[in-house]
């Protein structure tokens, strides 16, 4: 039976058949192997917490524009605002809100198993890629099987510029990434990633971190003086985390370079098809196909 | 001694019964050679430990603590006096001793690490994969109970950022898992805090409009759920008077502005929710003037009214 690989994406706008086109550069790139690929598509699901929960109400700004203060229904009509919300209101809805970050946990990890039923695949024989944010909700969606049945039952997970290692400025307002795993009170960073990382089999765990991408890498970039690092919080994680991910599941860590540490190249340095295309991510996906990369 | 322990567990156990049993009842169990398996394949994990074990201290400690647990299970599996639900509870009960102990353990030596591994990839799964209709059969029950009280309310566009926010907050609003309270189904919370601003409308002594900033404490009538018998998937929801036609009732405090055609005069006001709709009790300081209210959460309405309201350009 081919092995059943799984896809994730992140933060933006994402089309129902967004799978398509990971799923070209995977045959691309492994034309010889036995596999089928199925997007755990959640776009949906964000945009529906994101329009339950606007930072403005909507009906609100409707009636104020309607009585003539029109231009916070304009900002809310713009293509700035769009993008803003697109990208950080996926973030804001997903972690900065307790109730709404088990909601998608549960919607998603559903979806997950409803798709393996679909296919007709045993979790052992199923792969996990998540991208972005999807590799935040993906650990997060096995991690809430395992509390449950005690293991996690799937051959692998390959993790794609993962936020892992972001460190929120406020945890109390909004939580680490690591942090809003299911089940983890009172464990602290060293902990979650240690409990996390041994429950995998040797092999079976996989993290690429491009240096020069702002979402899970802490990049300097260059200005004309010295290199700056313009974000005042940690994306990446720090040397003892990975230390800590090398000792308790050896290899699962790839770092690369990859792109100009260039302010106008930060989407290009984080795109899925830059990480897909890596020597590193076939090596990965070669080995949970259990074939030659 | 055993059979005191299992005597002990029965009374234990009986409170998780009567909801373990529609779980149970359609779910199958490991047997007892299962059982015995994994009890086999732990034990010789076991032996593997140099002894005295060293650093490996810990990982001796959570494996002989998982024979322990297994054989316990075991006793109850093949006792033909065991109810098919209390071997379902004690399953329930080993894995998430497992889980605690598994995230407490501290550093371990390469053959810790190996022999952890062995455990939970190797032997656990073939007991712990009989939880798998349970994990489906909750999260089909969670997601649709966090349907009903966040999105199929009668205003549902009205939330905000700090609404969402204040509800993760507040631990009597927002879902625990195994937590049991009259006010929870399967964890979720009945409660909710609102923080929306709201358009009133006057209804004694004058019919002045107001726009309040409205703080509330709802107590959502939340359906029975449970997992439909032909799609495991999907949700069986089943509605009482309640549920269906209350949804929502609550208590609310507001402070605004009321508009009577002079300038805005601050105004406040305590009210009773049911659905979308609040009936309140205001104040106006400037004139010392109590009135009764009408709000609806849902700006919508508002607009439809604006032709005839006189502030915004009405007659």
């Amino acid at each position: 039976m081919a092995t059943l690989v799984v896809v994730t994406h992140g933060v933006g706008n994402h089309p129902a058949d967004f799978a398509l086109a990971w799923e070209k550069i995977l045959h691309a790139h492994h034309p010889d192997a036995d596999f089928q690929v199925a997007g755990l598509w959640w776009e949906d699901l964000l945009e529906k917490v994101a329009e339950k929960f606007p930072i403005v109400e909507q009906e609100f700004a409707d009636a104020v524009k309607s009585f003539g203060f029109g231009q916070l229904a304009q900002l809310l009509d713009s293509s700035t605002y769009d993008q803003v919300r697109d990208f950080f209101m996926d973030v804001l809805v997903y972690l900065a809100m307790g109730e709404m970050t088990d909601y998608l946990q549960t919607a998603l990890a559903l979806r997950l198993k409803q798709l393996l039923h679909d296919q007709g695949a045993a979790a052992g024989e199923t792969v996990l890629i998540g991208h972005s944010l999807g590799a935040v909700a993906l650990p997060h969606v096995v991690w809430r099987e395992r509390n449950a049945i005690g293991y996690i039952p799937y051959r692998g997970l390959i993790l794609l510029a993962p936020p892992l290692g972001m460190a929120s400025p406020l945890p109390a307002v909004v939580k680490d990434p690591l942090a809003a795993m299911p089940g983890v009170h009172g464990m602290n960073r060293p902990q979650i990633l240690t409990a996390f990382a041994r429950e995998w089999a040797a092999g079976a765990l996989h993290l690429l971190i491009n240096r020069h991408d702002l979402i899970c890498a802490d990049v300097r970039f260059s200005t004309g003086g010295a290199a700056v690092d313009p974000i005042p919080v940690a994306q990446g994680f720090s040397n003892a985390e990975l230390v800590l991910l090398e000792r308790e599941c050896g290899g699962s860590v790839s770092c690369f370079t990859q792109g100009a540490a260039d302010p106008r190249q930060v989407a290009a340095n984080h795109a899925v098809t830059l990480y897909l295309q890596r020597p590193e991510f076939d090596a990965a996906f070669a080995h949970l196909l259990g074939v030659a990369p | 001694m055993r059979w005191r322990e299992i005597r002990v567990t029965v009374g234990f156990v009986a409170l998780h019964l009567l909801l373990a049993l529609p779980a149970a009842a359609a779910t199958a169990l490991p047997a007892v050679a299962e059982i015995d398996g994994y009890l086999v394949r732990v034990k010789g994990l076991v032996d593997q430990l140099p002894a005295p074990p060293g650093d490996d201290g810990e990982i001796r400690g959570y494996l002989t603590g998982c024979v322990e647990r297994a054989s316990f299970l075991r006793d109850l599996a093949a006792s033909p006096a065991t109810e098919q639900s209390l071997l379902f509870v004690e399953l329930k009960r080993f894995t998430a001793f497992r889980n605690t102990a598994k995230d407490g353990l501290g550093s371990l030596t390469p053959l810790g690490r190996s022999l952890l591994r062995a455990e939970n990839g190797e032997a656990w799964p073939a007991l712990g994969h009989y939880l798998m209709d349970d994990y489906v059969r909750g999260l089909v029950i969670r997601k649709a109970l966090y349907e009903r009280k966040y999105f199929e309310e009668d205003d549902p566009k009205q939330a905000n950022l700090l609404e969402g926010w204040l509800n993760s907050r507040f631990d009597f609003c927002r879902t625990r898992d195994g937590a049991q309270a009259w006010y929870r189904r399967d964890g979720v919370s009945a409660f909710e805090v609102t923080v929306r601003t709201e358009p009133v409308v006057l209804v004694t002594r004058s019919t002045d409009v107001a726009v309040v900033l409205a703080g509330g404490l709802l107590y959502n009538f939340l359906p029975a759920v449970g997992q439909d018998a032909g799609d495991p998937f999907r949700a069986a929801v089943h509605d009482d008077l309640l549920s269906r036609q209350v949804k929502r009732v609550g208590l609310r405090a507001a402070a605004g502005a009321v508009f009577d055609g002079a300038g805005p005069d601050l105004l406040v006001g305590a009210g009773v929710q049911v659905r979308a709709i609040s009936l309140w009790a205001t104040y106006q300081p400037e004139e010392t003037a109590w009135s009764l209210a009408v709000g609806v959460s849902d700006w919508r309405w508002l607009k439809r009214l604006r032709p005839i309201l006189p502030y915004f350009g009405g007659p």
